[in-house]
């Protein structure tokens, strides 16, 4: 306020003097109040006052007591000063103006007032919160900033009486930071207003929730009904002391230790089968998620009370075991020393088990148990397997004469098992387990030297011995005197021998160096025996002796000498030339089995009938010409024989083909059965295929039968056909293998078809071909396009633009044809090739053109993009004529916004024909994205979306918008 | 009433500025030759580049394409292939992990077979930063939201699996059992999530994961589930694509209405819904001999396509 000026003074003057003075009101103080604590500051006055041209007096007092210095005055407004000091306390002060000109000073109160809260925002926050910021919201509030320190004392945010970060934000709103270790657990806070100095607010109450707690895991989960008492653990988080576990709803007594919650469950909440939901609970919030916790009923363990059988001897069959008890459910097993046996349930007291022949082999004791899977086994039982009886009952034979050979003893009994051996006199003899009741065992003849007894026994493998039996030495009487006769040329028929001596037996057998020979007893000192052949084949010496039941007689030697060796025959002897292989006989005396017939001095096959008959073979080769041949016979280690003649006539009828039937095929044939005639043919006869041998059939002299196998029918081409026979081979005559007819195909699609597709193409064979087939199909294009291009996206599916394929003989599957089309005009023609053998059988219609046609412009996609300064369109299409002419955009705004100017019109033919002819274009066909850019005068947000068309030669897409 | 107003003036840049490329699908691994390769043009008219990276022997490509995760074929670890080229991943992924990215590519899961961890790696692909979650045993399938929360597939005793949700700070929850889970994805925005039960034919829906997750059966066999093993949704959430491994079909389900609208099947051996640039474009099988498969549902009627094999 400015003091009047000097007129206004005098016309002000001159009304004072003119009205008489009237009552001085102080109406109104501005500002009304003062927040306590706040700096000084001007108060200012209204009401009516005594003039302007004398200074009043205002006084401050009942809080504190000053003259206020005046900063202004008027009639009706005075200006003071009011210091901080008086209003560091909040109060009601009384505040005077004297005005020299009025007797009557004017008092009225001015209040100081203190902080009040009216509100907090948040009122409450969830305990374990991290930090957050509290608003305050009140009155009279000391706020202010400062950049530069000292800074004037403000108002501060008090938790619980603790000064809190705070923030001035105005008057009626200051901001705390509250630090989330003040938050940490649940409870009522106070919030109170602090300073400046010592002034404060009314407190408001700041709750700190718990939070909705929640669970991890609860241990132990489950529990065997009928169980004791647990204590139930708890993790998790937002647990409390005050957080209650729950079962099925029901508060536990519950302990919070360290992190985890623990809870008392009495043994009646477990006690039937079941599932229970536990839950914790804090005070005022929803209970928490819920685990599960199992209640399942015990396992009932079996128990074996009896075994049946309980007994065994080793190596008894397999039996089947029955167990005795209770307890036993569909899948308790038998277990056998803890393994388990192939059980079957009878009942919960009766199990039956099949206990294998190997489990009672040997003589043990095993434990016989009950288990269910996963539980420990039942108690157990012992099954005994013991030791198998053996007795013997007879010895064969059960005398020997002192000094014979070496022999085998027959031991019967019984409970022999295998690796049973026999014992003489204790010690163990070379046994041989027969069967259960009989064993062999070979006596030495050491053990036989001088007459006496031996005991017999038998001894299973670690088993018992049998009871003895005792064998007798006895001294020898029998002998051999001589043989008749006792020598004889190698080579000879079976031979008759006669044998002379004493103490023969019945049932005596001549032995020919230890082995029996046919015997005749004729009396005790008579016996004969019949000498096979081949045992006198060679030139050498016998060992003779005679065996009695019980004894070896002593030894005679039989003399075999050298054979007479001549030739006197061959049957036949001659052929003629180009016959077959011939087999003759040959005659003559010293043959052995070891005798070789040699044709011109080459070795026959030849085959030993007797010592004085021989048969070989002539090969035909050997016969092919006209001749003659010495033939002789050569024995081992002797000079050959004497030769005979044998004579090869020359041939009658010369070996010719004149006709084959067929004389072609197709290939791909079958066997075929191939008749050929001509003269000369000998039972011999051989049909060469490309000189290689065929299985041929004689039918007569003048023709001849061939399987011709379908392998030589398989390639096309000819094949040089001859007759070999007698050594001698016939004229060539060719047949002919020709390829079967191309096999009808069908390629099929589309005459038309749109860009980008991948259409259907109908490739099928119509009848199958005997042979192999090797196709390729290949793709090219012409394009159509007004910038003409290749689209490298024609393609096969298997990448490329050429298929190639097998198709295995007599089969109709050929590939499937999976063709993209690409996106420009033109014509996509694919072109079939197939092969047999490496011979083209392409047939007629291997060809299919697929039309891409010309086309209007296709948007795939339009997309809006929003920068500072504009928009973007991009646009996503292709346009089979490769060319675009125009393109048109509207846009749309919202509904608050106007355009200028809606419709745009943007000529791309150069641009686009640019593109087209392009390298970067190359890959695409026709495809590209379009980005057209545009700039926008005013909120570019207010365009809500853009409507493009593009043109082309042909006509205009389809209009795509984007928002 | 009083109305703002506002007057706008489109001004054309220019044809002069107007820019052209080709269109892409993305990008692709090509196993067989360690290389990566794009997806040049559009579903029925696409084939498949020159290699654009090659000597990598993994490559997981972020949802939009618009960068890899690669490994060297010399075991030189994990990087980064963005347009500007390789960049390191920071030390400690596990060689020879399998990796799921977030719908948005911001995050992604890392998980080595035997490990009882997970690998998170946050702030792709600018800022890549890495934290290991303990999971406690054996994963199955796994999925990542752009939040970083998990949802992970594990062995249940005795059997069958369980989905735990584990927030990148948190303790892991259990929120739903399961006999097979094929297969795990959230939203684009990370609030729902769908899982694939091979073994029941069954996709749930999982939600409200920020207080207790709700997990509701929303598709059965009764709409032709066979084997479900790939699932994808739309950026709407609106429509839920289920790769069948029993039929090798994709069957199309509308997930406003609850029902199954179209089924396709493929002439191929379905092993994935992989998305591709442009809506409801989906790779169906891996790069190998063959020809790569597609899913085309970015057009009024859906087709299944090849792109043809590179050719031998």
């Amino acid at each position: 306020m400015k003091r009047p000026p000097l007129a206004s003074f005098a016309l002000i003057l001159a009304a004072a003097c003119c009205f008489h003075a009237s009552a001085q009101t102080i109406t109104s103080f501005s500002p009304s109040s003062v927040a306590a604590g706040s700096p000084t500051f001007d108060l200012t006055i209204n009401g009516q006052f005594g003039g302007s041209d004398f200074p009043p007096t205002v006084t401050w007092s009942n809080l504190g007591s000053a003259t206020l210095n005046v900063v202004s005055f008027s009639a009706v407004q005075i200006v003071v000063t009011v210091p901080a000091n008086l209003i560091a306390n909040p109060g009601t002060a009384a505040i005077t103006v004297n005005q020299p000109f009025f007797n009557a000073p004017v008092t009225a109160n001015f209040v100081v007032a203190p902080p009040q809260i009216t509100s907090l925002s948040p009122t409450s926050v969830t305990a374990g919160s991290p930090a957050f910021q509290l608003l305050v919201n009140g009155l009279n509030f000391v706020s202010g900033t400062c950049a530069t320190p000292p800074c004037p004392p403000l108002s501060t945010v008090n938790w619980n009486g603790t000064a809190l970060a705070t923030a001035q934000v105005s008057a009626t709103q200051l901001s705390a930071t509250v630090p989330a270790n003040l938050i940490l657990s649940p409870g009522t806070e106070l919030i109170t207003i602090f300073g400046p100095g010592t002034v404060s607010s009314n407190a408001v109450n700041f709750v700190v929730t718990y939070p909705v707690p929640t669970i991890t895991s609860i241990s132990p989960s489950s529990a065997n009904s009928g169980g004791p008492a647990f204590t139930l653990t708890v993790a998790g988080t937002g647990f409390f002391s005050a957080s209650v576990v729950q079962w099925n709803g029901a508060s536990l007594p519950t302990s919070l230790v360290g992190n985890f919650l623990t809870a008392a469950v009495p043994a009646a909440l477990i006690s039937q089968p079941g599932t229970a939901s536990v839950t914790v609970l804090n005070p005022g919030q929803p209970s928490s998620n819920f685990a599960l916790f199992t209640i399942v009923a015990p396992p009932i363990l079996p128990v074996i009370s009896a075994i049946s059988p309980s007994t065994t001897v080793e190596g008894s069959p397999a039996f089947t075991l029955t167990v005795n008890g209770s307890g036993f459910a569909a899948l308790t097993s038998v277990l056998w020393n803890g393994q388990p046996l192939a059980t079957a349930f009878v009942s919960s007291a009766q199990l039956t088990a099949a206990v294998p022949a190997s489990l009672v082999a040997k003589a043990a004791t095993a434990v016989v148990q009950a288990g269910n899977p996963n539980q420990a086994p039942s108690n157990g039982i012992s099954f005994i397997i013991t030791p198998t009886p053996i007795a013997i009952t007879s010895l064969s034979p059960s005398t020997a004469q002192a000094g014979g050979a070496s022999f085998t003893m027959t031991v019967t009994g019984s409970g022999f098992l295998p690796g049973v051996g026999a014992l003489w006199n204790g010690s163990p003899l070379s046994s041989t387990y027969v069967s259960a009741t009989q064993l062999t065992a070979t006596v030495p003849a050491a053990l036989i030297a001088n007459t006496g007894t031996a005991t017999i026994r038998a001894a299973n493998p670690n088993g018992p011995q049998s009871n003895g039996l005792p064998f007798t030495i006895v001294l020898s009487t029998l002998t051999l005197t001589s043989l008749s006769p006792n020598t004889i040329a190698a080579g000879g028929p079976a031979l008759s021998l006669g044998i002379t001596g004493t103490g023969f037996q019945s049932g005596a057998q001549v032995l020919w160096n230890g082995s029996p020979l046919a015997t005749t007893y004729g009396s005790g000192t008579q016996l004969t025996a019949v000498v096979p052949a081949n045992l006198t084949a060679a030139a050498g010496n016998a060992s003779v002796s005679v065996a009695n039941p019980d004894a070896v007689s002593n030894s005679l030697t039989f003399t075999i000498t050298a054979p007479v060796f001549s030739l006197t025959t061959i049957s036949p002897n001659s052929a003629a030339a180009g016959d077959p292989a011939v087999t003759i006989t040959a005659t003559g005396t010293g043959f052995t089995s070891g005798s070789v017939v040699q044709f011109n001095g080459s070795a026959l096959p030849t085959t030993f009938v007797s010592a004085t008959q021989l048969t070989a073979t002539i090969p035909a080769n050997l016969l092919a010409t006209a001749g003659t041949a010495t033939v002789t016979v050569v024995n081992p280690n002797a000079p050959p024989s004497n030769a005979l003649t044998f004579t090869i006539r020359p041939r009658s009828v010369p070996l010719t083909i004149t006709s084959l039937s067929p004389n072609s095929a197709t290939a791909g044939s079958a066997t075929l059965t191939l008749t050929v005639n001509g003269t000369g043919f000998a039972n011999d006869a051989a049909v060469l295929w490309n000189s290689t041998s065929l299985v041929t059939t004689f039918v007569s002299a003048s023709q001849l039968t061939v399987a011709v196998p379908a392998n030589l029918l398989a390639q096309p081409g000819s094949a040089s056909v001859s007759v070999a026979s007698g050594g001698a081979t016939s004229n060539t005559t060719n047949f002919t293998v020709a390829l079967p007819p191309a096999p009808s195909i069908t390629l099929t699609g589309p005459a038309t078809i749109g860009p980008a597709q991948q259409p259907p193409i109908t490739f099928t064979l119509g009848s199958a071909y005997p042979l192999p087939l090797t196709g390729t199909v290949t793709l090219t294009f012409t394009p159509d396009a007004l910038v003409p291009g290749d689209d490298p996206a024609i393609q096969f599916a298997s990448g490329g633009r050429s298929l190639s394929f097998n198709v295995a003989a007599n089969s109709l599957t050929l590939p499937a044809l999976l063709v993209q089309t690409g996106t420009v005009a033109g014509t996509v023609t694919l072109t079939l090739k197939l092969t047999a053998v490496g011979v083209d059988v392409t047939p007629p219609g291997g060809t299919l053109a697929l039309q891409i046609p010309r086309q209007a412009p296709v948007i795939r996609s339009a997309q809006l993009i929003r920068s500072a300064s504009g928009l973007e369109i991009d646009i996503t299409g292709y346009a089979t004529s490769r060319d675009v002419t125009q393109a048109t955009f509207h846009f749309t705004t919202a509904a608050d916004s106007n355009l200028q100017l809606a419709d745009f019109t943007v000529p791309l033919s150069s641009t686009f024909a640019a593109w087209y002819a392009s390298a970067a274009a190359a890959p695409y066909g026709s495809q590209f994205t379009y980005a057209q850019p545009f700039s926008i005068q005013g909120n570019s947000s207010a365009i809500t979306s853009v409507t493009v068309t593009l043109t082309n030669s042909i006509g205009a897409s389809p209009p795509a918008t984007s928002n | 009433m009083w109305m703002k107003s506002s007057l706008l003036l489109p001004l054309l840049a220019g044809s002069l500025f107007a820019q052209f490329s080709g269109p892409s699908l993305g990008l692709v691994y090509d196993a067989p030759n360690q290389a990566l390769r794009r997806i040049a043009g559009l579903p029925g008219g696409a084939t498949l580049s020159d290699p654009v990276l090659t000597g990598i022997a993994f490559a997981a490509v972020a949802p939009d394409h618009s960068f890899a995760i690669v490994s060297s074929a010399d075991g030189s670890g994990y990087q980064l292939f963005t347009r500007d080229g390789l960049s390191a991943l920071p030390p400690g992924l596990t060689p020879s992990a399998r990796v799921a990215f977030s719908p948005g590519g911001g995050a992604a899961a890392f998980y080595a077979d035997g490990s009882a961890s997970l690998t998170l790696v946050t702030g792709l692909p600018s800022q890549p930063s890495l934290q290991a979650i303990a999971v406690g045993g054996a994963v199955g399938k796994f999925a990542v939201n752009d939040a970083g929360s998990l949802l992970v597939s594990v062995p249940r005793q005795p059997a069958g699996e369980s989905v735990l949700q584990i927030s990148p700070q948190g303790q892991p929850v259990q929120v739903l059992d399961v006999t097979q889970a094929a297969a795990i994805i959230f939203s684009r925005d990370g609030a729902k999530a769908w899982i694939a039960d091979a073994a029941e034919n069954r996709i749930w829906s999982l939600s409200q994961f920020d207080t207790s997750a709700v997990a509701a059966p929303i598709a059965s066999d009764a709409d032709g589930l066979s084997t479900p093993l790939a699932l994808a949704v739309s950026t709407d959430a609106r429509t839920l694509w289920i790769g069948n491994g029993g039929t090798n079909g994709v069957i199309t389900f509308d997930l406003f209405q609850g029902t199954a609208l179209a089924s396709l099947t493929c002439s191929c051996k379905l092993t994935t819904l992989s998305p591709l640039t442009g809506a409801g474009v989906f790779r169906l099988t891996d790069l190998a001999t063959d020809p790569i498969w597609i899913l085309d549902a970015s057009q009024p009627a859906p087709r299944i396509l090849f792109i043809p094999a590179v050719a031998q």
